[in-house]
């Protein structure tokens, strides 16, 4: 019994190893730009039904990311504005600069899924940027990870 | 002199289990909490001298939300909080409502040693 278990296991372990970034990642890439309000910026989130959004300067370069968990914040702060100074706090139409996560965690094309599901498990990413030669190629959100995990599982029987 | 004790609440295991290692050898007492309900549970339980607080928490609470809990309470107000976060744009929003001070992510965990050194010894 002890050694089939063992067994499920490192079969599950190989699967996740052999699954790749670019087996997995969202290859058409919606972003934002710093400037770009968070109105605007929910919208185009709402519509591609992703919950993560990657955030653009120049020329294909990443400077942050926005999550659907930063629009709550938002909202509370929001929500919130009438006990601060209002003109300390950009709650009238706030941007994406306001809240997007500045460090962003990328993964290479052939990073694995084992390795991303412990980077959002232990950074607490929620959604991570592929890159290939200094080029964004793709995305990975919690969902890819979740669907493509539990697949892997099922395989198993 | 009794030993302080802080509490780290960050959603990013890594960072404050660096950050627990390291305050530990400076002779702290230290406390990490991922959940905002984590860290309440932390607070209700004992007394703690300082907060280090992250923005991006797991579960349902995130840190602007602990922060205003815990200065809401009379009981925790007083116990300053410093954020480290990788959220610049937030800076002035928390620095306006009484933290202590706010570290962009990445940071040099030396630089928030330092800030907690210098308030722990203000207070004395």
């Amino acid at each position: 019994m002890k050694r089939t278990k063992n067994s499920r296991l490192k079969r599950l372990t190989k699967k996740l190893r052999a699954i790749k970034a670019k087996d997995i990642m969202t290859k058409k890439v919606v972003t934002t730009q710093q400037s770009a309000t968070l109105a605007e910026t929910a919208k185009l989130m709402t519509k591609a039904r992703i919950s993560g959004i990657p955030v653009m300067a120049g020329k294909g370069r990443i400077v942050g990311i926005v999550t659907a968990t930063d629009l709550f914040i938002v909202m509370d702060i929001i929500k919130f504005g009438n006990a601060v100074e209002e003109d300390a706090l950009p709650v009238s139409d706030p941007t994406v600069k306001f809240i997007m996560s500045t460090e962003v965690i990328k993964v290479k094309k052939n990073t694995t899924l084992e390795e991303i599901i412990t980077l959002m498990k232990y950074k607490n990413a929620h959604t991570i940027p592929v890159f290939s030669a200094n080029k964004m190629v793709g995305v990975i959100g919690r969902h890819d990870v979740f669907k493509n995990f539990y697949a892997a599982v099922k395989d198993l029987n | 002199m009794a030993q302080e004790r802080i509490l780290v609440v960050d959603g990013d295991i890594t960072l404050s289990e660096m950050l627990r290692m390291r305050l530990k050898a400076l002779g702290y007492l230290v406390d990490c909490a991922h959940s905002g309900r984590d860290a309440l549970n932390v607070l209700k339980s004992r007394w703690v001298d300082l907060i280090v607080l992250a923005v991006a928490l797991q579960g349902g609470m995130h840190g602007f939300q602990l922060f205003r809990e815990i200065k809401r309470k009379k009981k925790f107000s007083q116990i300053p909080i410093i954020i480290q976060s990788n959220k610049p744009g937030m800076k002035k929003l928390f620095e306006m409502m009484g933290a202590e001070a706010f570290f962009a992510k990445p940071h040099s965990i030396d630089l928030v040693l330092d800030k907690i050194e210098e308030i722990l010894r203000k207070e004395i």
